[in-house]
């Protein structure tokens, strides 16, 4: 009775939809997810595009900005919440040990200490963790990198303020329309990716600070292979 | 040729080149289903997910555990994730006495139960603590999971051991289709966010025996859901379909419900719609919001975490 294990053909399926109703769902899934992928995958694809377009000569001005403070003993802290602290921690990483071939620059992310970010939550508030390590830490010579795909973070606009105040270079990533961020007006570089998605925004910054780490490099006379981002 | 001129260069090149791995993620749609679908089924088992990798890898780690505890999206419930790579006491105990390659192994052999998921991301897939965690997980039972980079599989040392490749450790590998690893990155950040949102959409569809419980309307779409979220697009919790304890409908997710009496302590009265479309009245805490009589309120496991709907908009749909 090996043919009852087979699965159905097409056309039996066909013919009887009502005798294989979980099959028939399954499939409707499998086809929605796999319309969900392209579109998303088309989506980031294009708005990377869009963000070239928009950000690309604005990423040279501000690489240069920031090959410069590195070069006079500037260092770097990033900050974010969530998904955005990981970016952080990402970003920091980056400069300070490169994955390929790049020179390592000082960077700190400051979501990482949960000790400072408790006992500063606990003690005083959420919206200063990283306004009152900016304060401790922070020269003006360095450069404050936030990222916040609202923009709206109450944290990481008391930390643009406080680094603004000391005299550092100030570079925010944001989405939408950049929300507070774009209030703030006191930011010496913000780069807005143009989306309602959180998610895509979160991909097309991964973007944003990759290509802002090459041409930071290259601004610094590093020579990078022309393959490696 | 003069920096600023390299810069431009630079610049036009980074953007070209994300192109082709960007569209080549679209191809790999079925395997990324089929990896959904697996998740999914360990979820709706009570399964968590332990995700874990190095350096920028780790930072993935922890993006994709705070995805599915603390969804962007709200209404959609919160899944059980953990990354290994976060407890930096523990990785450098384990670096420095056991060795960095035991650091995730040695983890799982404590954490792990045969219904979880493991999911290590390594940009060059020949992360050695990576490789042994998913072994250790794919050993214990788990469903195992490898996020990789399109990276040319290192040279075979001459050793009579057998090398341990990903293909033999992990049930599903999902490749990002370019070896440069700030690329390899980016399409990791879009592939898992699809996870995300697959394994949402896998668990809301269940495959057998559920065809009465199918909700419609799905969002698929990943908007961000904070201010606009629509109480409609957030499924009512419904008892009478209830069969299990992972059943997506009635447990671990938020539903709108509408505020008809406050209590003293910070509690409501509120009314709910079932499935069945009856409306049910129960006491939720409103301590943590502004709520008033007639607002229309986000519920998690009892507690209004979000006014979504003034009282001066009752009864519009």
């Amino acid at each position: 009775m090996a043919v009852l294990d087979e699965p159905p053909s097409e056309e039996m399926r066909g013919l009887y939809p009502f005798l294989y109703p979980d099959q028939a769902r399954l499939e409707s899934v499998l086809a929605e997810v796999q319309r969900s992928t392209e579109a998303k995958a088309a989506e980031i694809v294009r708005l990377r595009r869009q963000v070239a377009e928009l950000d690309g000569d604005r990423l040279i001005v501000c690489a240069q900005e920031m090959a410069t403070r590195f070069a006079s003993g500037g260092r770097l802290f990033t900050f974010g919440n969530g998904g955005s602290s990981t970016d952080a921690q990402e970003v920091a990483t980056a400069f300070l040990h490169p994955a390929g071939p790049g020179r390592p620059l000082p960077a700190l992310s400051l979501t990482s200490d949960i000790a400072v970010v408790t006992a500063l939550s606990n003690d005083v508030g959420f919206d200063v963790v990283f306004a009152r390590q900016l304060a401790a830490l922070g020269r003006p010579g360095d450069i404050a990198l936030g990222l916040s795909t609202s923009g709206g973070s109450a944290n990481v606009v008391q930390a643009f303020r406080e680094a603004s105040r000391l005299g550092m270079l100030t570079v925010g990533l944001a989405g939408d329309r950049g929300g507070k961020l774009t209030e703030l007006g006191l930011l010496d570089h913000l780069f807005i990716v143009p989306s309602a998605s959180v998610h895509r925004i979160q991909e097309a910054q991964t973007t944003l600070y990759h290509v802002l780490w090459e041409l930071t490099q290259h601004a610094l006379g590093t020579s990078l292979p022309a393959s490696t981002t | 040729m003069s920096v600023a001129t390299t810069m431009q260069l630079a610049l036009r090149n980074a953007f070209i080149q994300r192109d082709s791995p960007g569209h080549a993620l679209a191809r790999d749609s079925a395997r990324i289903a089929r990896a959904c679908q697996d998740m999914a089924d360990r979820f709706r088992r009570g399964g968590k997910l332990i995700v874990f990798g190095n350096g920028g890898g780790g930072a993935d780690a922890a993006h994709i555990a705070v995805e599915f505890m603390h969804p962007v999206i709200v209404g959609k419930r919160a899944l059980p994730a953990v990354a290994l790579s976060n407890d930096a006491p523990t990785m450098t105990a384990i670096g420095a006495r056991e060795g960095l390659a035991e650091s995730f192994a040695h983890q799982l052999a404590s954490w792990a139960t045969p219904s979880d998921i493991a999911l290590g991301v390594s940009r060059d897939g020949r992360c050695a603590n990576v490789l042994r965690g998913l072994r250790a997980a794919h050993d214990l039972g788990l469903l195992t999971v490898a996020l990789l980079g399109d990276t040319e599989p290192a040279e075979p040392a001459e050793t009579a051991e057998p090398v341990e490749t990903v293909e033999t450790v992990a049930d599903h590998v999902l490749l990002a289709r370019t070896a440069d690893p700030a690329v390899v990155k980016e399409i990791h950040v879009t592939t898992y966010h699809l996870l995300w949102e697959l394994a949402h959409l896998f668990l809301e569809h269940p495959p057998a025996n559920r065809a009465d419980t199918l909700p419609t309307g799905t969002r698929t779409d990943g908007r961000a859901g904070d201010q606009e979220s629509d109480p409609a697009d957030v499924p009512a919790r419904d008892s009478a379909q209830c069969s299990d304890d992972a059943c997506v409908t009635c447990s671990d997710q938020a539903a709108p419900a509408t505020v008809v009496r406050l209590l003293h302590s910070g509690l409501a009265l509120a009314e709910t719609a079932t499935g069945t479309g009856e409306i049910s009245t129960e006491e939720i805490s409103v301590a943590l919001v502004d709520a008033s009589v007639g607002d229309t309120v986000l519920t998690h496991a009892g507690e209004a975490i979000a006014v979504i709907m003034k009282g001066a908009h009752r009864g519009r749909p």
